[in-house]
């Protein structure tokens, strides 16, 4: 089993941080480039969310990202101390929508449901636990 | 992310290229933003070298094309394989007017 630790903080800027991460482990563990872009989308709007939305403060909170791939199955686990929210509960966007009806939002989540194989929610000492995993075909 | 534009009989072409995210959404809106503030009414994006997109960037190009609405149009040609398959799994494939290439979307503009 490879793993893996990735630990930010609550600023926008950060996604770069993830993003250079995501490709370096594609190279470390032979992950296919699209099988990283799919993720990193997923991981982009969850963390996206939990950083605009999540705190109430201003303080710096940490995000923590932990990998673990056994050659068939990558799996993704966020952990937060940000309000709770069960991306689960999410409503799904109509897209069926013209231009003229689309909502803005919603997508994120609906990103991460078509783009994983599955997606699991705990709340554990005030913290957010999400646990996803992606089948390399 | 880089964005070139250039101008060919009053239609506005934006190549963009790099990755569109969260983190430069807002600059991404503000370059579109002041194009039609400007008066651009026909638009078309060259996603050829576009290699990531998220949803803040589509929300970008709703936003764009609910402002451009009936006066004009914004098409998007040249998506890459990630590009694409998050237009198609947003729906956006069936609200926008996706080319293959740029030749079609001016053919059609």
């Amino acid at each position: 089993m490879k793993e893996k630790t990735l630990t930010i903080v609550n600023q926008i800027e950060q996604l770069e941080e993830m993003a250079k991460t995501l490709e370096a482990l594609s190279d470390e563990w032979n992950i296919p480039m699209d099988i990283m872009l799919s993720l990193n989308l997923v991981l982009e709007e969850l963390v996206t969310n939990i950083i605009f939305y999540g705190y109430k403060d201003k303080d710096e909170h940490k995000i923590i990202i932990r990998f673990s791939f056994d050659d068939k199955i990558i799996q993704i686990q966020i952990e937060d101390d940000a309000i709770e929210f069960n991306p689960l509960l999410a409503s799904e966007p109509d897209i069926d929508e013209s231009i003229e009806n689309r909502k803005i939002g919603g997508l994120g989540i609906h990103f991460v449901r078509k783009l994983t194989n599955s997606i699991a929610y705990e709340r554990t000492n005030n913290k957010n636990i999400l646990t996803l995993t992606k089948n390399i075909a | 992310m880089e964005i070139k534009k250039t101008t060919l009989n009053q239609i506005e072409i934006f190549e963009i290229s790099g990755r569109i995210d969260a983190n430069n959404a807002n600059d991404f809106e503000k370059i579109l933003v002041q194009s039609i503030e400007e008066g651009a009414t026909k638009m078309i994006a060259d996603l050829t070298n576009l290699e990531y997109i998220s949803s803040s960037g589509l929300r970008v190009f709703l936003l764009i094309a609910k402002k451009i609405g009936k006066n004009g149009f914004i098409y998007l040609c040249s998506l890459q394989p990630q590009v694409s398959q998050i237009f198609n799994i947003s729906g956006f494939n069936n609200i926008f007017s996706i080319f293959e290439n740029r030749e079609d979307a001016l053919s059609k503009a």
